[in-house]
C-alpha cells in the first residue's frame, strides 16, 4: 500500500513529530507509514485523512497486489 | 503510559542494575568468576543497558508531548514475543541436548537459558522495529 501522507504533510507544512501528535501515535509510525512498510488500523488511517480534510482512499492508495 | 510511570521505572531499572553490579562485586570477592559467569553477567548488563535506553527514549517523547506506546509499537512487540517464544523453544532444546552429560551446574544452565531469552527477544524487536 502506496501513502501520500508525505506529499500532503509538506502541502500543510507539518513535520512529522506534528502529525503524530496530531493522530496520537509516535513518530516512528508516522516514518513507517510513509515508506509503506506497515498498513495502519481503520481508526488511524481516518485520524490521518481528517487531518488533511481528505477521504481514507485520497491518502491510502491501495492496490490489488 | 504517563511521564510518572516511565520515571519511576527507569529509576527502578537504574536502581536494579546498581545493586546487581555492586552484588556481583561483592560475589567476586567471595569467589573466583569463570568465564560463563562473565558471559551471564555481560549479557544482564546489555539487557539492563537496552532496558535503560529505552526507558530514556520514552522519557524523551514524553517530554515533547509525545506518546510511547501505540498500535504499531505494540504490534512490533507482539511479533517480537511470538517469535522469541519459538526460538526460546529451539535455544532450550539445544541447551537440554548439549548439556544432558556435562557437568555445568543447573542454576548456571537456567541463567543461560533465561538470559538468552531475553537476547533473543531484544533481537527480534531490533530486527521488526528496523525492517
Amino acid at each position: 500500500m502506496k501513502t501520500r501522507i508525505k506529499e500532503l504533510r509538506a502541502r500543510d507544512k507539518l513535520t512529522q513529530e506534528e502529525l503524530a501528535k496530531m493522530v496520537s501515535v509516535r513518530r516512528e509510525t508516522i516514518v513507517f507509514l510513509e515508506k509503506g512498510k506497515y498498513n495502519p488500523s481503520l481508526k488511524l488511517a481516518y485520524d490521518i485523512a481528517k487531518v488533511f480534510n481528505l477521504q481514507i482512499e485520497d491518502v491510502f492508495l491501495f492496490d490489488n497486489d | 503510559m504517563n511521564m510518572r510511570n516511565t520515571k519511576f521505572i527507569l529509576f527502578t531499572l537504574i536502581g536494579l542494575t546498581l545493586t546487581f553490579a555492586g552484588g556481583i562485586a561483592m560475589y567476586s570477592t567471595m569467589t573466583e568468576l569463570v568465564v560463563t559467569d562473565y558471559l551471564i553477567y555481560s549479557a544482564i548488563g546489555l539487557i539492563a543497558f537496552f532496558s535503560i535506553v529505552v526507558a530514556f527514549r520514552n522519557l524523551k517523547a514524553e517530554k515533547k508531548g509525545l506518546i510511547v506506546e501505540d498500535e504499531l509499537s505494540r504490534k512490533i512487540k507482539e511479533k517480537a514475543a511470538a517469535n522469541s517464544f519459538t526460538a526460546s523453544i529451539y535455544l532450550w532444546t539445544m541447551i537440554l541436548l548439549f548439556t544432558i552429560d556435562s557437568n555445568i551446574r543447573n542454576e548456571t544452565l537456567l541463567g543461560i537459558g533465561i538470559v538468552g531469552m531475553g537476547l533473543i527477544f531484544i533481537g527480534f524487536w531490533f530486527y521488526h522495529n528496523n525492517k
